[in-house]
């Protein structure tokens, strides 16, 4: 095991790697940005480096600081946290070029995946299923052909485009004669270009997420999936593990997400993403390189330490379990509590936290780096707890998050508490139909 | 007006979207204004200006508001021997290892007392193995050196205090 690690992060997983690697027994060097002085990585790490301005460009992603504060401390790994330089494969690679461990995927694997296009190639070699895609499409005839042999819903895209313009949902043959041209159009106004393609349009999808393991040697397990459906404008806010589908398609999903793992002889915690119709077909539809946010719902139904397995993985001892000792136990749920105000379109709310008390008792994680008298930075994201609950099943986990939720006391900014209070008393979601639309849909006066 | 009066009014206006208020009598004159929000969070050194990483210096003298204020909190809470305020600090502008000479028996760039002029090369930080020059960038007279020759400087960290002049 390392001796003393530097952690490349801020805010709840600084503190989260700097706990793991404290009951592992190994020192922490935690670099912070002058906004950051006074966090609870920055005052309960063993060192800690300032390695730039509040501005992320500066400090948290400032690659020869970090380096140089590594080096001086003498670190031998780096743990990356999400986000920042997290899956930055030039940062990796610079890591090993100065014999510094990079707690991770080897700089080529984040490479290769993080490429959508070579990641649906990688899914498609590996046999894991892809929403069907067209190549683009010449004319309208080439549309209705693609369209026979896939099968509506389909949605129109723009071969140039992005930020959803130039996309068009067609139901019916009908439909999609009427939409080419109109398509056509929009993409050439807004891209400069008509090209389009056509893809799967899964309607009302659940987003189901698998984390694997790989020891970088050819071992790939996985740890089973999170149900992550409930995002707004695409970021999640609860998480829920395990999922609510039946075994045979956990069975198939993991299997497919081993398989993808395996294929690229990952190394480290990943997180494969599906898009899981209501037939229970499921698409493959990202892979990400690194410790989820919602990582700690999967340690609460299986009791491993994902974390700390990061660090065997990374010091070369391998996989400390094997894939027939992990087990499903109960229902664990995370709620992502954010400085942002739900009453006025979740803007943001900085400032100083004037008192905060924690909710306890049985069943009950707060992974926070915030404290009575802590200021929020305004630079940075707003994330400042997740409160996790587990119970033995799903309805009793959904119980105790209420309890817990209305013990939080969170004073002198707004909360998205009281947000996620209302999707817990939601009938839809205490049953279960929950889809990627269900805020828009379901939360939305 | 009273004390409690005066807080019973702030707290009020905390509450509301207010940002300056103004209440005027034959007795007196009330004034209240807020900071901008949201405040940002003021640097921890009130002169460290923040330059790019491998150039040089450039201290200035606080300008906003906010800094002002953390300035003047800073100089009360430091004892009598805080160095006086015109002086200026230059601090580390990258993380790294101080040199205080270009060569280990070389000697050193500059010591207390020593004139020196915008451009001069006051010590090196080495990061990465590359050598980086830090330079002053007005003119003045060395005061302090707070670093010691080999010591790891972290970003923002005080070098130097110099006097202008």
């Amino acid at each position: 095991m390392f001796r003393k690690i530097l952690i490349a992060n801020r805010g709840e997983i600084a503190l989260r790697v700097l706990r793991a690697a404290r009951e592992l027994g190994v020192q922490t060097v935690v670099v912070y940005s002058q906004a950051d002085e006074n966090s609870l990585p920055v005052l309960l790490a063993d060192e800690a480096i300032c390695i730039g301005p509040p501005v992320a460009a500066s400090s948290y992603l400032n690659v020869r600081n970090i380096l140089s504060a590594a080096l001086m401390t003498g670190a031998e790994a780096i743990h990356p946290g999400y986000g920042f330089l997290a899956e930055n494969p030039e940062f990796a690679e610079k890591c090993e070029e100065h014999n510094l461990v990079f707690i991770g995927p080897r700089a080529e694997t984040i490479q290769r995946i993080g490429d959508k296009a070579a990641a649906r190639r990688l899914a498609e070699e590996a046999g894991v299923p892809i929403t069907p895609g067209s190549d683009p499409l010449k004319d309208l005839d080439a549309a209705r052909a693609f369209a026979e042999r896939i099968g509506f819903p389909l949605i129109l895209k723009a071969s140039a485009g992005g930020g959803g313009r130039g996309m068009r949902v067609v139901h019916s043959q009908h439909d999609l004669e009427r939409q080419f041209v109109n398509a056509q159009e929009e993409s050439r106004a807004a891209f400069g270009s008509p090209e389009l393609y056509m893809e799967k349009y899964l309607e009302e999808p659940k987003h189901i997420e698998v984390q694997v393991f790989g020891d970088g040697q050819g071992e790939v397990i996985h740890f089973f999936e999170r149900d992550c459906s409930i995002q707004r404008r695409y970021q999640k806010m609860l998480e829920e593990a395990p999922s609510i589908v039946d075994d045979d398609l956990r069975r198939r999903i993991t299997v497919a997400a081993v398989s993808l793992a395996r294929h690229i002889d990952y190394r480290g915690a990943g997180t494969c993403e599906f898009l899981v119709d209501r037939d229970g077909n499921f698409y493959f539809s990202e892979m990400n390189t690194r410790i989820q946010v919602e990582h700690p719902t999967t340690e609460m139904v299986t009791r491993f330490d994902l974390v700390q397995e990061q660090f065997r993985v990374a010091a070369g001892m391998g996989l400390s379990v094997s894939q027939e000792e992990v087990t499903v136990e109960g229902h664990a749920i995370e709620v992502r509590v954010t400085a942002e105000d739900p009453d006025h379109d979740f803007r943001p709310s900085a400032g100083t936290i004037s008192d905060v008390h924690w909710p306890g008792g049985p069943g009950i994680r707060v992974d926070s780096h915030v404290y009575s008298g802590y200021r929020i930075p305004p630079d940075y994201d707003s994330l400042i707890a997740k409160i996790i609950a587990w119970a033995p099943s799903r309805q009793e986990a959904i119980a105790r998050m209420e309890r817990a939720l209305t013990e939080t006391v969170i004073e002198g900014i707004k909360t998205t508490v009281p947000f996620h209070l209302k999707v817990l008393d939601n009938a839809f979601f205490r049953r279960g139909a929950v889809y990627t639309n269900f805020i828009a849909r379901r939360m939305t006066p | 007006m009273d004390i409690k009066d005066i807080k019973r009014l702030l707290d009020a206006l905390a509450a509301s979207e207010v940002r300056e208020f103004s209440y005027e009598t034959e007795e007196y004159k009330l004034n209240v204004k807020r900071g901008p929000e949201p405040v940002p969070m003021p640097p921890p050194q009130a002169y460290a200006v923040a330059t790019q990483p491998g150039g040089p210096q450039a201290p200035t003298a606080p300008e906003s508001g906010a800094s002002a204020v953390s300035a003047a909190e800073a100089a009360a809470a430091e004892d009598a021997a805080a160095p006086p305020s015109h002086w200026i600090e230059v601090t580390a502008p990258i993380v790294g290892t101080f040199y205080a000479s270009p060569a280990p028996d070389a000697p050193a760039y500059v010591k207390a007392g020593d004139r020196v002029e915008p451009g001069t090369v006051l010590c090196i930080i080495e990061a990465m193995k590359l050598m980086n020059e830090i330079e002053a960038e007005a003119s003045g007279v060395v005061r302090e050196i707070l670093v010691r020759n080999e010591e790891p400087v972290e970003y923002g960290q005080v070098l130097f205090r110099i006097e202008p002049g």
